[in-house]
């Protein structure tokens, strides 16, 4: 009986070459001679994406692939920390679980400031750093934990670290923004602004897909009326057009006849404790019939002209949602009722 | 006598006339039919006949080693590598298989693991071309400087024209068109009236940029097999015009690094 493997004659019926450990009866055993393929797509895929990509795929594939019971240099994927994969979703968590608690501390409450500081300035530029800052503790947090592999070199864990990083950037904190960006948006005013705004403040509204849902009483945020006329701007005639978006309260229904008078609001013949968000801009007198389809809101934190009959009536398409509070900055916070 | 069970006589007198079927020929045959496909480049084929000849002996390394081989040389080094483990298993620490790997490895990107099984394979018992081969294409995954010597040593231990052209073919998987050059010459030396040769020759001084040298192997290959569609196609890529493939080709080349 001699090896195929390393031609050692063992002594008739050996299964395996005492040598080499090589099967002796791969003759009658039943094994696999068809090797794996890859599929035409497969290989186009791989033709086309970029080596990097390629290498990441395959690691990652080797890792969550078992090895082979006997095969004595295969990875193991035991060593791995796949306990640890599901738990780099909080920043130092997985530290934690592998016993490295100050690593994970430091990892966690600072990120947790940062998702506080970027949730407090939602919307404005600092925000905009917190949360690239919060990000970058997250990614770092990810970068530690897989460079604890030691078993592998340093090319293999930058590479499974950024992937892993990106992937959970992409996967999480994309669906998690996409997600509240369609639930809670902002508005920034950047140079215009009447009291009770301010230049600088951020609105934070919820968008209303069906503005028909919008009742009197409420805040909302508007695309005003666009103003066109000339101006003269340092001796020069121009014409000036404006828009812009404003906010203020929704004070009357369509078909509603409104009346402003010495700072007394009546719809429809009776006394309504409605008010506009600044009723110091409102005329002496405004008396209005609402038209259908349109919402009596006067324009008073519109700095560009007086609330008017026609100013004041805001088609229902041009609300664009309702307003929930100034986020930004801290010390003017104010929930809008 | 149950002590004389296991012992072995010649053939039978009576069998002696008649013609019978040889499984070793048949297994023989299917080998050197993988090698001809694999000298004319035809990898799928080499690769069918590679299976065939397991089909017969499952304890022929050479056939698994040469599935590994074409699995590599067609594109599927991951499928190459998992193939690699298996026959690993059934024939452990096999100087030839552990070589494969490698080679599997360092195509698919992991240098560091197929380092170490390179020097597994180098410690086996034994010494082949292919070992000094896949030594050699590591070095060059990995950036280092000994290759040549690794390619030059793998032909030293075999005169044969395929390694030769193998290490060609390496260098061109790396983009080192000029060192393939110099390989894939030595090829068509070894083999003038070979045309796979002049094939991967004209390949890789098309890649160097040599129009002319390159439309010359292209034709010599041409010449000796006049159905040879890739090289027909890579003379018409070769004496084309502007188009978008070839602006693509120039573009990449720009930022490849020339070696």
């Amino acid at each position: 009986m001699q090896c195929a493997n390393c031609e050692f004659q063992n002594m008739p019926g050996n299964v395996r070459c005492i040598r080499c450990g090589a099967s002796l009866t791969l003759g009658s055993a039943d094994i696999a001679i068809a090797p794996p393929r890859a599929s035409a797509r497969a290989k186009r895929l791989r033709q086309w994406s970029p080596r990097f990509l390629r290498q990441v795929g395959s690691r990652l594939g080797r890792i969550t692939r078992p090895a082979f019971a006997d095969s004595a240099d295969s990875p193991r994927t035991s060593e791995l920390p796949t306990n640890c994969l599901l738990r780099s979703i909080v920043p130092g968590w997985a530290q934690a679980y592998l016993g490295r608690t100050t690593t994970g501390r430091q990892f966690f409450w600072s990120w947790l400031g940062l998702v506080l500081a970027s949730a407090a300035c939602y919307g404005s530029q600092i925000g905009a750093i917190f949360v690239g800052a919060m990000l970058s503790v997250h990614f770092g947090s990810m970068i530690d934990l897989f460079w604890r592999l030691q078993r592998y070199g340093g090319q293999v864990r930058r590479t499974i670290g950024t992937a892993a990083g990106c992937t959970l950037v992409l996967a999480m904190y994309w669906m998690i923004g996409s997600g509240l960006h369609r639930t809670i948006d902002t508005r920034q005013w950047i140079e215009m602004a009447a009291a009770p705004f301010a230049p600088g403040d951020v609105l934070v509204f919820r968008p209303t897909p069906a503005a028909s849902a919008v009742h009197p009483g409420e805040v909302v945020l508007f695309r005003g009326q666009t103003w066109t006329g000339n101006a003269q701007v340092l001796g020069w005639h121009v014409l000036r057009r404006i828009n812009g978006e404003w906010v203020d309260r929704v004070i009357a229904g369509p078909g509603s006849h409104v009346l402003w008078e010495k700072g007394e609001l009546w719809v429809d013949g009776r006394p309504s404790d409605l008010r506009p968000l600044n009723p110091a801009r409102m005329p002496e007198r405004l008396e209005m019939d609402v038209p259908p389809g349109s919402l009596a809101i006067f324009p008073t934190t519109d700095p560009n002209y007086l609330p008017d009959a026609v100013t004041s009536a805001i088609a229902r398409g041009r609300i664009i949602g309702r307003a929930i509070m100034r986020n930004y900055p801290p010390w003017r916070f104010w929930v809008i009722r | 006598m149950a002590r004389f069970e296991h012992l072995e006589f010649g053939p039978d007198a009576n069998d002696r006339d008649q013609p019978k079927l040889k499984p070793e020929d048949d297994e023989r045959t299917a080998m050197a039919d993988a090698d001809d496909c694999r000298r004319r480049g035809q990898y799928e084929s080499a690769l069918r006949f590679y299976s065939r000849a397991l089909e017969y002996d499952k304890s022929l390394v050479l056939s698994w080693v040469g599935q590994v081989q074409m699995l590599v040389q067609l594109g599927e080094a991951p499928e190459a590598e998992l193939w690699a483990r298996k026959a690993l298993e059934l024939f452990p620490g096999n100087g030839e298989l552990l070589a494969a790997r490698a080679q599997a490895l360092c195509r698919v990107g992991d240098a560091a693991q197929a380092g170490a099984v390179c020097d597994g394979a180098m410690a086996a018992a034994g010494r082949s071309a292919f070992r000094w081969q896949a030594r050699g294409e590591w070095m060059l995954a990995c950036r280092q400087k000994m290759d040549e010597h690794c390619f030059a040593k793998a032909q030293e231990l075999d005169r044969d024209w395929l390694v030769a052209l193998e290490s060609a073919l390496i260098y061109l998987h790396y983009h080192f068109p000029s060192r393939a050059v110099v390989r894939a010459r030595l090829a068509t030396e070894l083999a003038p009236n070979q045309y796979y040769p002049w094939f991967v020759r004209g390949k890789a001084e098309a890649e160097l940029g040599l129009r002319q040298p390159a439309t010359d192997s292209f034709d010599h290959c041409l010449q000796l097999c006049p159905r040879h569609v890739e090289a027909e196609e890579q003379k018409q890529l070769l004496n084309a015009g502007w188009s978008a493939g070839g602006m693509w080709r120039a573009c990449r080349n720009v930022f490849r690094r020339r070696r």
